[in-house]
Parts: structure tokens; sequence; C-alpha cells
């Protein structure tokens, strides 16, 4: 089924179509469709006719005094201060390996967008600096959820990734496992290894694919390059690059690589 | 109810100490931040637990705030994410194993199926989904948020917002089909 068919049949159960001639002449073109309106209806009722759920006075009683008690324990200022410290200590971080790659593209006539150095989930210590085109984020993004679909509909499964796709992923076993081995003694060889951003993906893209592959509870470390094809740089939470397992994560496929 | 200029006001003077603006935010927030734990966990203690942690968490975070989104939007992503490291590391969905038969005197059993707000297979089915699918359907679906507040909130693009509840609803409507009439 065609992304812009979903999307109608979505708008016309939800009720945000003013003139739904469009879409139901769309789901009376064939059973498909007359069964996927069925199915997004039947789902989207179930859900919208939900009982309201509220904190009893108890509740809310017992938690504004939970909340309260803990935060009278944490001066606001200290904590705010020392937080900033770190962030801006990452941040510095952050702009010295792209300052690098910004000269290392310069001089190579590089594309003009760059890639995330480094990321860290939301309820970490945030330590992260993005160069990014965010317009070619969402392009890719749809471009990415444009392959799900078309996936599912060949597949019948929910596994997003290429029929096929994984013959290619023997080629760069070992170029991963030399990079590999480089980040582990030395972590700031990583601006050698930067992907040159051409098919970058957004943080929350990037996170989702390696998830996808199956790798929960990791951070994204970066991206790189390696036989023509772009990797993440997946490593557990809390962990770095040279204490971690690393895993790379073959970003247009969000299949896990395999390394020598 | 505040407005989202009004909550971005306040929040400026939680940073700089007034906690009576930090307690107009939890006014306004509380419920809804509640409703999305308890539709996301499945379990209202647990729904307590992460509440109570957003809150924390959007106080020591306060200063990182930058206004690219509403106050409360950011609050509703704090709570999603706080519910899919509990979803992670207790990979619970239930305070307990919801009773076969109810014993009309039985008032603790009911109050157990009837915590949760919801059919007990409708429970089930939400609780089979994958927590980034459920995490989309209960906020487009449950809370009646905009695609585009569900995809700021989830820091995803709209596309991806789309994709997840379509086929949220698809494995929903799989899992009801299965069950009895009842």
């Amino acid at each position: 089924m065609r992304r812009s068919d979903v999307d109608l049949i979505a708008a016309l159960v939800e009720g945000r179509l003013e003139d739904e001639a469009e879409a139901n002449a769309l789901v009376a073109s064939s059973p498909a469709h007359q069964a996927e309106y069925v199915t997004q209806k039947l789902a989207y009722e179930a859900l919208a006719g939900l009982p309201a759920v509220e904190l009893s006075e108890h509740e809310r009683a017992a938690l504004r005094r939970d909340v309260w008690t803990e935060l009278q324990s944490q001066p606001l200022a200290t904590a705010s201060g020392s937080r900033w410290h770190t962030r801006w200590a990452g941040v510095a971080a952050g702009l010295f390996v792209v300052a690098g790659l910004v000269a290392v593209l310069g001089t190579l006539g590089g594309d003009d967008d760059a890639t995330v150095v480094a990321e860290r989930g939301d309820n970490g210590a945030a330590a992260t600096t993005t160069v990014a085109a965010q317009a070619e984020d969402i392009t890719e993004s749809d471009d990415f959820q444009t392959e799900e679909l078309a996936a599912d509909d060949q597949e019948g499964a929910d596994t997003g990734s290429e029929p096929g796709a994984s013959g290619d992923a023997a080629a760069p076993d070992a170029e991963l496992a030399d990079i590999a081995a480089a980040l582990k003694t030395q972590p700031s060889s990583f601006a050698r290894f930067e992907a040159a951003a051409h098919r970058s993906l957004s943080p929350a893209a990037v996170n989702e694919c390696i998830e996808t592959a199956g790798l929960e509870e990791h951070d994204v470390a970066g991206q790189v390059e390696a036989a023509g094809l772009v990797f993440a740089v997946a490593i557990p939470d809390e962990s770095d690059l040279t204490t971690g397992p690393i895993s790379f994560v073959r970003l247009d496929t969000c299949e896990l690589a395999p390394t020598e | 109810m505040t407005t989202p200029a009004q909550d971005a006001a306040l929040l400026r003077r939680v940073v700089d100490g007034d906690h009576d603006a930090f307690s107009e935010i939890m006014r306004t927030h509380e419920n809804r931040v509640f409703s999305v734990c308890v539709r996301i966990l499945g379990d209202r203690e647990f729904a307590l637990d992460a509440t109570q942690e957003t809150f924390l968490t959007a106080f020591r975070k306060a200063y990182q705030f930058k206004g690219n989104a509403a106050v409360g939007t950011w609050i509703y992503r704090i709570a999603v994410n706080i519910c899919y490291d509990m979803l992670r590391k207790h990979k619970r969905r239930r305070s307990g194993p919801l009773p076969d038969h109810i014993d009309p005197a039985d008032h603790g059993a009911q109050e157990t199926m009837e915590a949760a707000g919801v059919r007990p297979e409708l429970r089930e089915a939400l609780d089979a989904l994958p927590p980034e699918y459920r995490a989309a359907v209960v906020l487009s679906d449950v809370e009646d948020m905009s695609l585009p507040d569900v995809a700021e909130t989830l820091r995803v693009p709209i596309g991806t917002v789309k994709s997840r509840v379509f086929r949220a609803r698809r494995l929903l409507a799989k899992q009801l089909g299965n069950q009895p009439a009842l």
C-alpha cells in the first residue's frame, strides 16, 4: 500500500478530513483498502473510547509530598552549576572534534553537511555537538519510513530491512574490525573514520536504527564509513569506546554488521 | 490551565529558584503525565513512580530547556523516556497477574482490573506492543495529541509517528480480533 493511501485512510479514521469523498473512494477501491480501514478503525475506536485516567486525591498528595521531599535535599544552584560544567566540557570536546572534521573536509572539498560527532540519550548527561543539514534529516527519515512500509508490504513482517541486503554485509568486515581495534586503543582517532555524511540520519532515526538491529541500552558514539557504507558505532550504555564492546549497525538496512 | 508562554515563563522562574512556579507547572501537567505513564506502563504504581521521576528530572533539567518546544511537550518527552527505561529495566507491565475470574465479592481484584482504566483484553494488546509503538499510539489515540506534537514529544519525524501509529493499530486490531467477544 502506498504511503499516501496509508495517510488518507488514517486521516479518515481519525476524522481529520473536511471532505471524505476521496478517502471513501479509496477505501471502496479494493478489499485490501477496505480491510485496512476496518483494522485501523477498530483499534482507533477501542483506544479513543478508553476512560480518562486521573490521579486520586491520595495519589496526588503523595506525589507532591514525595517530589518536594526529594527536591528539598537538592540545592538548585549547585545542581545546575555542576551540570553546566559537565555539559560545557563535553561541548568543548565535541567542538574540537568538529573543528578537525571541518578542516579535513575543507581540504578535501567535502560536503557542507557533516555528521553527528557524538550523542548520548535523553536521560544521560548531555555532551553533544551536532552539525547537520536539518532538511536532509527529514528527507532521509521519510525515505527510511518509506522503506519500512514497502518492506512490510513485500514481506508481511515488521523488520523494516531491505530483502537480500545482508549479502553486502560481508564486504566491510575486515575494515570494521580494524576500525574497532583503532578506536579501542585510540578513541581520538575517530575523526579519521567519520562518515562523510552523505547519508546522515537524524539522531532519533539513528537510535531507532540501532534498536531495530537489536541493540537496546546502547549509545551511539558516532558514524563511520567502511566499504562505501555508513555504519553507526554503538556501545553499551555507560561504557566508552575503550571499555565497552563496539558494535556497528549498517544505517541503510539497520542490520548489525559482523566484524572479524 | 496555563498557556505555553506562561509555562515557559514559569520554567524560567523555576531556574531562578521559584518553587511556587514549579508547583504551578506540576499542577498543570501532573494528571496528563500520570495518564501517559499508566497507559504505557499498564501499572498504576509504576506510573506513580514514573510521574514522580518525571517531575524530579524536569526540575533538575529546567536550566536545559531551550524553548524549542512547549514545556508540556518537553515534560511528556521526559515521561516517555522514563517509561522506556522502566520497561527495559523491569520488563513488567502489571503490578501483578490479573485474575481469570473476578469474584464480585473480591473488591481488591476488581480494583486491580479497573485501576489501569482499561479492558483486560485491550490492556493485554497494548502490553504486547513494542514500547515505541505503544508510546506513539497512546499519545496519538488515547491522549489525542496532534501528530506534530507526538513527533515533537518522541523526537522523531512525523513520518515515523505515522508509521508507528499505523503499525500499532494493526497489531492491536489483530490482538483484539483474537479475543473472544465479551
